[in-house]
């Protein structure tokens, strides 16, 4: 190998290694603190219990079309009861939401004065209201949104979420 | 390599440039919205909203049933009435940032009128149906133009704008026009 191939040579190795350096830093310093923050914050209740900013909430039924509710034409109504125990140094609990975990994957917020005009129990966890206590979400959905259908609590100024599958 | 080629070689490597540059779309694209555009009656789809407007009326007295009073407004308005909804999570307010363009100018919702779309939230698949008040002087309904429906911003970057085009030339105007807080509707 003459000097000038072996000067080529080298010149192409400094090149390959340059770019590799290149990207290496790219993936590291943008791409992975970008893919980190969106990483999923949400937590799956386990035997249907669950804590989110403080609170403890327990799962106690879900149904679909319960007694009770009105569903306006169209529309499904997604009924869910939860029990809770705040105290009041607990966080705030940003409004329950309804999400389709397959498909589409959407969401809704809930809609009980609508579908349960007589409902008085609380719609999601609530700090001014230390103790034990029932939280009673409506959703209305469209009928072909057909599960399957989990309910999501957020911490509210936190990525946190506090995830209950609906088993319907 | 010999000298035709070379020159060749040479006129391959400039067309090639002068058409990448011709190509190439101009920085504003950069940012620009993704207009969707659609006619009275047929409904256009953005990325979190799809919208029908399902008639536009001209009247000069407005009057408004906002579910615990009535008012009556005089003026000459232009009244949208639509059915929206959400495409994939609930959104609050999107319509307060709608416009009407008539001939060069720009109008927005009017906020003399209560009872319109604009405080609704829409959910995915559940449509609602209402109502838009566009306040705008005598002479502006000569024109055509369009109504504007975005979300967040009147002119969103690298997001959906939805355009419904009007020709209120051909509208006739009307006695009275009623309107009340949304209500369910289909698509």
């Amino acid at each position: 190998m003459t000097r000038a191939s072996r000067i080529g040579a080298a010149s192409w190795g400094a090149l390959g290694v340059a770019a590799l350096l290149a990207v290496g830093s790219h993936l590291w310093f943008e791409t992975r603190p970008t893919l980190e923050a969106s990483a999923d914050h949400v937590s799956l209740a386990e035997a249907d219990e669950g804590t989110v900013a403080g609170h403890t909430l327990r799962l106690e039924r879900a149904e679909i079309d319960a007694p009770g509710t009105e569903a306006p034409r169209g529309t499904r109504a997604v009924s869910v009861v939860l029990s809770a125990d705040s105290t009041a140094a607990d966080g705030d609990c940003m409004p329950a939401r309804l999400v389709e975990t397959q498909g589409q994957r959407r969401s809704w917020s809930e809609q009980t004065r609508e579908a349960l005009p007589a409902a008085s129990a609380a719609t999601s966890c609530d700090s001014s209201e230390p103790g034990r206590y029932d939280i009673h979400a409506v959703f209305l959905v469209p009928e072909d949104a057909t599960g399957p259908f989990a309910l999501e609590v957020g911490e509210a100024f936190s990525p946190n979420v506090l995830r209950f599958d609906l088993g319907l | 390599m010999n000298r035709t080629k070379s020159w060749l070689a040479g006129l391959a490597l400039a067309g090639g440039a002068v058409l990448v540059t011709a190509l190439t779309p101009p920085a504003s694209a950069e940012v620009a919205s993704f207009v969707t555009t659609a006619a009275i009656g047929e409904r256009a789809d953005g990325r979190e909203m799809r919208i029908r407007v399902d008639e536009v009326l001209v009247t000069d007295h407005l009057v408004e049933d906002t579910g615990w009073d009535t008012a009556e407004h005089e003026g000459t308005w232009v009244v949208v009435h639509l059915t929206a909804d959400a495409t994939r999570e609930p959104t609050t307010n999107w319509l307060s940032y709608t416009r009407l363009d008539l001939g060069g100018r720009t109008f927005s919702v009017s906020r003399r009128v209560d009872a319109q779309a604009t405080s609704a939230t829409f959910q995915p698949g559940l449509p609602l149906s209402g109502s838009l008040a566009f306040e705008v002087p005598e002479d502006a309904l000569d024109s055509d133009g369009a109504v504007i429906f975005t979300q967040g911003d009147v002119q969103p970057l690298l997001d959906s704008l939805l355009r419904v085009e009007v020709d209120l030339s051909s509208v006739p105007v009307r006695g009275q026009v009623d309107i009340a807080p949304m209500e369910r509707g289909t698509w």
